[in-house]
């Protein structure tokens, strides 16, 4: 019944310019499309794949179920691949348009593996697959590439990399639509290394729904609610922005050892952002757009969101929001993340200054923490050139070359750098970053305690909306005691997963419109079949176990916070910020962060190493 | 099979491209609520990125649109397509 109502999986060899079209797995109602279907078929390639540049290291690119119908910010295309810059199972997630057109083309899943000899790009029309030579595009911006694209396939979206995963730079992602990054970790260097530059979908033919009146009702409703929103206007402007008063404080510079001076951190605002701002960009089917075209200089371009060119630009020391989004568009280009660019040049100053670089490394310069000295060591990153080619392989890569001490000086979790500095506000944001197998990223585990202050009657709140049960969220979030955020993050990680099985946006505006049992009818109306939203939650719990059980070898023991975190962070002209608990009230300590990581394992049934346990993998019936 | 006729005004609706983020819902809801063969192109309205300027989009309508139903508008969150007070 299922595999009726679904599109085919599609896998290209490159290898052999050879394509083939399977059903979905018997058991997709288990683990659904998007987070769910990747993570799925991730399982049958991690026994086999340990390098993320061998050629059967598969690109896996699936949208999730309800992709492609009317449901309100369905087209999240999630993506798994083994990532170059920590050699971990990641799942990506992105906007744009490609997960709902590649339903219209036919499909819930592409799958690529091989190498081309030539630079290639592949198209996808309808069930029409043709990989056709990229040499004209190998060595441009995304930007062009994908303007380019547009203007040969109308009506496409388009996935494609820039000359950072051409390079094959670990930390080279790559943009959906010019307006969203896909790939944290080093997914475009995956694509660089198979010579694809890009990939191309367009189609025609809407997803089956078998009780489609249903189906429309139940997405009308919650279209409504999201445009019902009281702060829908100023969401449109500023996006996840609007969390300005507590991401400011999280905006530290100098490789994490200072807070931004707060006279800079004005500079990168949302009111200094709204000046630049054209109009925002929509995602198919999202009411909530938060892409946007700004304008600095010259033309008008596309970005993911403005806030990231705020957290990137306090890295660098941006001296305004125009340079930072400057900065931002210019890396998005190139087809690098620009978080991890900054956050390595800036480890490498750090160890210039504590003796273990020379001026013999660095070509004759000696390195500070200076806009200029970042601007060139980036460049040299880009290019490849010198030390830069070292630091293009990041952190974890170089651990020999630089020692422990080096190493030491790295602010990583599994080889990738936190989003933002935890010690202003230690929150559940902390804790997501520290339990994700792939290492920090933005919005898995995303709930209200993302935020400081919140109530614990609000939070209890959060938390029954996402199917917690009462004593559960008493425990949680007790009136009389200390916000349990490592056991939410249990919960919040399940509830992401399962929306992003379905597709869904996991932004505040959107995840907040939907709940267990509304989101588990649509499925039902499209599927045809029984589904609540006890099955639904099911389907969260079994995708992160499985997400988990892919990264089988990475368990507690890199689950860990970079000592610099437990370092006092310098802010200038006030006291400074120590990592403390959610109620400020308490010194995190390495202790407090291993019994946290305990009572995490053991909520999810995993042994005190963190690894996914027998007895979860027959319960939730994974995939090995 | 019956020519189908674009229109870039119809009476009803009063068309801001300019305000359309490319969501496209009233053409997705549009295909599925009337269309016959499950086909996006069923859709009597037409929403395409622009050559040139990528970010923008033209909006077209089909001569067959049933325009009485104004689906297009009740699902247009921007402000691009609204029904013209009479």
């Amino acid at each position: 019944m299922t595999a009726e109502c679904l599109g085919k999986i599609l896998s290209i060899d490159l290898d052999n310019a050879h394509n083939t079209e399977t059903n979905v797995p018997d058991n997709y109602q288990d683990y659904l499309g998007g987070m769910g279907l990747a993570n799925l078929l991730a399982a049958r390639y991690t026994d086999t794949v340990t390098d993320p540049f061998s050629s059967r290291n598969p690109l896996i690119v699936t949208a999730g179920t309800l992709a492609g119908t009317p449901a309100p910010s369905s087209s999240r295309t999630s993506a798994v691949t083994l990532m170059p810059l920590n050699g971990v199972w990641g799942s990506a997630n992105a906007g744009g348009g490609f997960a709902a057109r590649l339903k219209w083309a036919g499909y819930e899943a592409l799958i690529v593996t091989g190498r081309s000899p030539q630079p290639v790009y592949l198209v996808i029309e309808d069930s029409t697959v043709k990989l056709l030579p990229a040499d004209a595009l190998w060595g441009k911006g995304i930007l062009e590439t994908t303007e380019t694209l547009w203007r040969q396939h109308k009506d496409s979206s388009v996935i494609a990399i820039g000359p950072a995963g051409e390079k094959k730079i670990t930390f080279a992602l790559s943009l959906v639509d010019n307006m969203a990054t896909l790939g944290r970790g080093g997914l475009g260097a995956v694509m660089g290394d198979k010579g694809l530059k890009a990939v191309v979908v367009k189609g025609t033919q809407l997803p089956k729904i078998v009780q489609k009146n249903k189906f429309l009702t139940l997405a009308q409703d919650v279209h409504q609610r999201m445009r019902n929103l009281s702060w829908r206007d100023q969401w449109l402007r500023q996006g996840v922005y609007l969390g300005w008063a507590r991401w400011k404080e999280e905006l530290s510079t100098n490789n994490f050892s200072r807070r931004l001076p707060s006279e800079q951190i004005d500079r990168l605002s949302p009111r200094a952002y709204e000046k630049h701002l054209v109009r925002p960009l929509a995602c198919i089917s999202c009411p909530m757009a938060d892409k946007a075209m700004v304008k600095t200089r010259g033309a008008a371009k596309p970005i993911s969101y403005g806030l990231q060119a705020a957290m990137s630009g306090a890295r660098w020391g941006a001296k305004d929001i125009s340079q930072a989004l400057d900065g931002m568009i210019e890396a998005n280009d190139y087809g690098v993340d620009d978080l991890t660019l900054y956050a390595v040049v800036g480890w490498a100053i750090d160890m210039y200054q504590a003796g273990i670089l020379s001026k013999e490394d660095t070509g004759g310069r000696a390195l500070a923490h200076t806009a200029e000295q970042y601007g060139l060591l980036a460049r040299e990153i880009l290019e490849r050139r010198g030390l830069g080619d070292l630091l293009a392989e990041g952190f974890l890569a170089n651990k020999k070359r630089f020692g422990e001490e080096g190493i030491g000086l790295a602010v990583h979790i599994r080889g990738m750098d936190p989003i933002s500095d935890p010690r202003p506000h230690s929150s559940g944001f902390l804790f997501s970053q520290l339990t994700n197998p792939r290492g920090p990223y933005v919005v898995q585990g995303n709930s209200p305690a993302f935020t400081p202050g919140k109530k614990p009657a609000s939070l209890r709140r959060f938390l029954l909306s996402i199917g917690v049960s009462e004593d559960k969220a008493e425990i949680i979030a007790p009136d009389d005691g200390e916000l349990d955020l490592a056991l939410m993050v249990r919960y919040t990680e399940d509830w992401y997963a399962a929306v992003s099985s379905l597709g869904i946006c996991a932004r505040q505006p959107v995840i907040q419109c939907y709940g267990p049992d509304s989101a588990a009818r649509m499925v039902a109306a499209v599927l045809g079949a029984e589904f609540n939203g006890d099955d639904l939650l099911q389907v969260g719990e079994r995708v992160w176990n499985q997400y988990r059980l892919n990264n089988g070898l990475h368990g507690q023991e890199q689950e860990i916070l970079p000592d610099q975190l437990y370092q006092p962070l310098t802010v200038p002209g006030s006291a400074d910020y120590l990592l403390k608990n959610y109620e400020q009230d308490r010194e995190v300590t390495p202790q407090y962060v291993e019994s946290s990581l305990q009572r995490y394992y053991a909520e999810r049934g995993w042994n005190n190493k963190g690894r996914v346990t027998s007895t979860n993998i027959e319960r939730l019936q994974l995939s090995q | 099979m019956q020519q189908r006729y674009i229109d870039k005004a119809p009476d009803k609706f009063q068309v801001s491209e300019h305000s359309c983020c490319g969501c496209l819902q009233c053409m997705v809801v549009c295909a599925g609520v009337w269309g016959d063969e499950d086909s996006l192109n069923s859709a009597k309205i037409k929403v395409c990125r622009n050559t040139g300027d990528f970010y923008g989009y033209s909006i077209y309508f089909y001569s067959d649109c049933r325009s009485g139903c104004k689906l297009c508008a009740k699902w247009c969150p921007y402000g691009a397509l609204q029904v013209k007070e009479v």
